[in-house]
């Protein structure tokens, strides 16, 4: 290490952690997580697939609620609880989860015949020099203690998503067997593991101060999120470009590629421009700036660490060669602003079946479940939209509509090679989302006609046969519901 | 023909040339000495020296490989044999069974769409003692037994293998990568040198051997009686014109709805067009949605096939039979009224089918120590174990797209940047490496030589260029580019900053 580097506690505890317990020896604040998840089939999407039972960890941060990682978590069917050197699973529910940070809340749903848990505090600050405790059941259920060391604090892409977030990298003794496993300092919650190299011992955790601010916005309703400005931005080193943009040898300062749409930023940061100054902070030519708690972290921390959404930030630029200074307006990142949404999560896909011809929304996780050579197997057109239009619809709520594959039946003879095809209109309407594909089935009873990008006919049903090959069909494929369209109320859960 | 089908790296795969092919398998050796002796003489061995150019690096060729292929006498004392044999030829040598001389001999005519090649040799005493092959009227039956010629690996002297026609069917042709014609596949050991050597059945020539099938056994694969005659009655005016191409996609009307919705009567059968090549020879005469009903007066069936001397076969194989000029008759069913065309068929210069290439020392253009290069074939196949990152996906699809999302109107060709020579002029470009320039020094990029004329441009100084997909623009100081041309040439050894003329 050239320098230790102290990591400054802030001053605010949070309500929901009672104030002045401290997690020494009681094993009470140190539950193991058992989930039972299922994830939905992405070619079949009305199956669901094995259920698999995964374990993992969780704190205690408050009455009857747990900390855990969200990809512990993620498609669960079934969440329990089990206390060291206890075998009784406890029910509980996730309250929130949020893959931006790969943070979930869960709570108690029943009673149990424990003592009660404690809640643990979280640390106020983690050093190189701090000794920190991880802490996981063995299989008998007691608990082992690993020591661990701070490696690096840097912001880092997600083992769970494509987000990237605080991390603190960590080496460490114990052969960690479960994410979501406690980091403690001093006897309080330092960071939870996210993942674990066993042959290199060197793992990851969501450190403190992510925990910290996650809890501090779980515990007033709505849930606000972490913060976004939305625009894709590079290094700016190149001498070169460096002197063609008007941007000075010293002057740092990163450049904006593009905006994403419907983010803080479109309207207000446009392709090449710099941005010297973010919040009041210089930026170097790497991304970097000076963090007051961390030393040099990178821009993205001081968007989501540091600021909330519906704040709105100055930003000192270089457009055109001149100096202006803009606000940005930071919101929530949502995928459901892209034109393809990459689903990490794995919600439920919506989908048409009609007349065997399956209709669904395009994702990333759709697209990688075609398996590792996913971007030779499926169209290379398909694939060309994902890798340079998914951020930027045409218009608010376009989506990639697919014909993702025809169920062999009479009614579609002739049409069972089609896969993975672009459709553009139904019945000869136009089609940017799944919406409109529910509404022209709705409004013309069904969908008889196919158009799909780049062929020249259309594909046709006979509108005669349709209701009873449905029947068929669903018969035939153990199809339960013929359209699955998502409940209003779980459109606003992500 | 070709069929409009998208180019996928993976059919490099499946299907190989066996110039390179190893298989194994049980071998049927027949005894050669049951073959006449003026057969057995006519069959050549090929000595070849070929150098292909290295498409990651235009300026120079990949290690010359010495090889050998099969061959045989046709009239006119000429040797027919694969293109894949003599393709990029630096030496080419001929010897006969029992004769310990080699000839020196030259291609003739080359038809890589076919995968079929002429060899002539000036020295008369080569032909001395040889007999023409004679062909065979027509193809053979499934499981007639065909006997195997040639000179493969394993050992100096001419072998002899028999096997039974097992299939004869439509299939890619591995050495151009997209054209399908029609193919003889066989059950007899077929190995690497077999290639060239001729398929007999009844001591007459029916196929000659050319490709085999690299994770199966004892599967090889002839060019059938017709595509040979076609290529050499295609050759007989003293030039190679290859297969004239329609240019069209089309699918099968078996749906009921979509006959229905095609106005096509209970009794009317055929195929619709879903896609019409801007570069075939249909072009301005046919349309997507028109359902083709006959073919040369012959009815096709709802599943594309005829009847033809009591077989049902693709109605493709009609078009097969055409030479370039020929004309095919068309009965069309469009917008509920018939229509009889008569499509002229050509083989029109298309630089978006990425067939691969042969013979030609490659184009390209250096400036700022970046390579820039057409797409071709070849680039592709060389990226094939590459990662597939966002530019390399982007150069696969618009090998396959070109012209069914019209981008063929804005570019002539698409030129690549695909590497970059290091230097301090182009540190920090290595994103823009397998890139597609759109625009250089506000020029619009429709081909390498726009490329050329627009670097004589810069900008203020600086060399802007800009790529298709990317928000990024690559800047280049335009001072020290011209500066440090001679020294990245001469440390990278390029013996020019350019090659625009092509060349072979």
């Amino acid at each position: 290490m050239s320098r230790a580097r102290v990591i400054v506690a802030l001053s605010m505890f949070l309500s929901v952690v009672a104030a002045g317990t401290c997690f020494a020896d009681d094993n009470s604040a140190f539950l193991q997580v058992i989930v039972t998840r299922q994830e939905h089939d992405p070619f079949l999407p009305w199956q669901k697939g094995q259920p698999i039972e995964r374990y993992g960890y969780g704190a205690v941060v408050g009455p009857g609620l747990v900390l855990t990682t969200e990809r512990l978590v993620r498609n669960h069917n079934l969440v329990e609880l089990r206390a060291a050197r206890s075998g009784e699973r406890i029910p509980a529910v996730v309250k929130i989860s949020d893959d931006q940070v790969n943070l979930a809340l869960i709570k108690v749903t029943a009673d149990h015949g424990l003592p009660p848990f404690k809640a643990m505090e979280i640390a106020g600050a983690v050093s190189e020099e701090s000794e920190l405790e991880i802490l996981q059941l063995d299989s008998t259920r007691q608990v082992q203690r690993g020591d661990a060391q701070l490696l690096r604090v840097a912001m880092k892409s997600l083992p769970s998503a494509s987000y990237a977030s605080l991390t603190f990298d960590l080496l460490t003794d114990l052969n960690v067997t479960g994410e979501g496993a406690p980091a403690i300092l001093n006897g309080k919650l330092a960071g939870l593991v996210m993942s674990y190299t066993r042959e290199r011992r060197v793992g990851n955790m969501i450190p403190f101060c992510v925990i910290r601010q996650f809890l501090d916005d779980a515990s007033t309703s709505p849930y606000r999120g972490f913060a976004s400005a939305g625009f894709l931005w590079k290094q700016l080193i190149d001498p070169a470009r460096r002197e063609w943009l008007g941007v000075g040898d010293q002057d740092g300062g990163i450049l904006v590629l593009s905006a994403v749409s419907e983010s803080g930023a479109a309207d207000v940061l446009e392709p090449n421009d710099v941005i010297l100054e973010w919040d009041d902070r210089k930026i170097d030519s790497l991304g970097f700036y000076d963090d007051k708690e961390f030393g040099r972290l990178s821009l993205p921390y001081l968007i989501k660490g540091r600021r909330r959404p519906g704040e709105a930030v100055p930003v000192k630029i270089i457009r055109k060669g001149k100096q202006v200074s803009v606000q940005v307006k930071l919101t929530r990142a949502d995928e459901k602003t892209h034109l393809i949404p990459d689903n990490t999560v794995g919600r439920k896909a919506e989908y048409v079946v009609e007349g065997g011809m399956i209709i669904r929304e395009v994702t990333g996780r759709y697209l990688r479940s075609h398996g590792s050579d996913w971007q030779r197997i499926i169209d290379s057109s398909l694939v060309h939209t994902y890798h340079t239009k998914k951020l930027f619809p045409d218009s608010p709520g376009q989506r990639v509509v697919l014909l993702s594959a025809v169920l062999p039946h009479p009614v579609n003879s002739g049409y069972q090679q089609f896969r993975n095809r672009v459709i553009t209109h139904l019945n000869g309407k136009p089609v940017s989302n799944m919406d409109d594909v529910f509404r022209i089935q709705t409004d013309d009873g069904n969908i008889n006609r196919f158009t799909l990008k780049s062929m020249g006919i259309d594909l046709v049903l006979d509108k005669s046969l349709l209701n009873e090959a449905n029947k068929n069909l669903s018969y035939l494929y153990r199809i339960p519901q013929l359209r699955w369209k998502r409940p209003p109320e779980s459109q606003k859960q992500q | 023909m070709y069929f409009i089908m998208h180019v996928s790296t993976s059919i490099f795969l499946r299907a190989v040339a066996l110039a390179t092919l190893l298989m194994t398998g049980m071998c049927d050796n027949a005894d050669a000495s049951a073959i006449p002796r003026s057969i057995r003489s006519s069959i050549v061995k090929i000595h070849v020296t070929t150098q292909r150019p290295d498409y990651t690096m235009p300026w120079q060729g990949v290690t010359p490989a010495n090889g050998t292929g099969s061959g045989f006498v046709i009239g006119k004392k000429r040797i027919l044999t694969n293109a894949h044999v003599v393709s990029d030829i630096r030496s080419l040598q001929v010897q006969k069974e029992g004769d310990p001389k080699r000839y020196h001999a030259s291609v003739a005519f080359s038809g890589h769409d076919c995968d079929l090649a002429v060899l002539q040799v000036e020295n008369d005493a080569f032909f001395e003692g040889t007999k023409p092959l004679k062909f065979a009227k027509e193809i053979p039956q499934l499981s007639d037994e065909v006997t195997v010629l040639g000179y493969p690996m394993g050992g100096s002297r001419i072998s002899v293998t028999r096997g039974v026609v097992s299939r004869i069917d439509y299939s890619i042709y591995t050495h151009s990568g997209i054209d399908q014609h029609l193919v003889l596949q066989v059950d007899a050991a077929i190995n690497p040198g077999n290639s060239g050597g001729p398929i007999l059945f009844d001591n007459r020539v029916v196929g000659l051997a050319f490709q085999g099938l690299a994770w199966a056994e004892n599967i090889g694969y002839a060019i059938p009686l017709p595509v040979l005659r076609h290529f050499l009655e295609d050759v007989e005016d003293g030039r190679y014109h290859g297969y004239p191409e329609l240019g069209a996609a089309f699918m099968y009307t078996r749906n009921p709805a979509l006959r229905a919705d095609l106005g096509l009567a209970e009794n009317r059968t055929g195929v619709v067009l879903t896609y019409v090549d801007p570069f075939g020879s249909g072009a301005d005469l046919i349309d997507t949605g028109d359902v083709i009903l006959t073919i040369d007066g012959y009815d096709i069936a709802n599943d594309g096939t005829v009847a033809l001397n009591g077989n049902r076969v693709l109605f493709a194989e009609l078009l097969e039979r055409k030479q370039w000029g020929d004309a095919v008759k068309l009965q069309i069913w469009r917008e509920g009224k018939f229509l009889a065309l008569q499509v002229p068929l050509k083989n029109p210069h298309d630089p978006f089918i990425f067939r691969s290439i042969y013979d030609e020392i490659p184009n390209y253009l250096v400036r700022g120590g970046l390579v820039f290069c057409p797409l071709t074939r070849e680039y592709l196949r060389s990226l094939a174990g590459a990662g597939r990152g966002k530019n390399t996906q982007q150069l696969t699809y618009v090998s396959e797209y070109a012209k069914v999302d019209g981008l063929h109107e804005e570019f002539d060709e698409f030129v690549v940047c695909i590497r970059r020579l290091a230097h301090p002029v182009n540190t920090y470009t290595d994103e823009f490496i397998n890139g597609i320039v759109v625009e250089a020094n506000g020029k619009k990029i429709r081909n390498l030589q726009d490329l050329k004329e627009a670097w004589e441009r810069p900008k203020e100084g600086f060399h802007i260029i800009r790529f298709a997909g990317m928000d990024d623009v690559l800047i280049l100081s335009a001072k020290e580019a011209a500066a440090s041309e001679k020294a990245i040439l001469s440390r990278y050894g390029l013996p020019a900053k350019e090659n625009l003329g092509g060349g072979n």
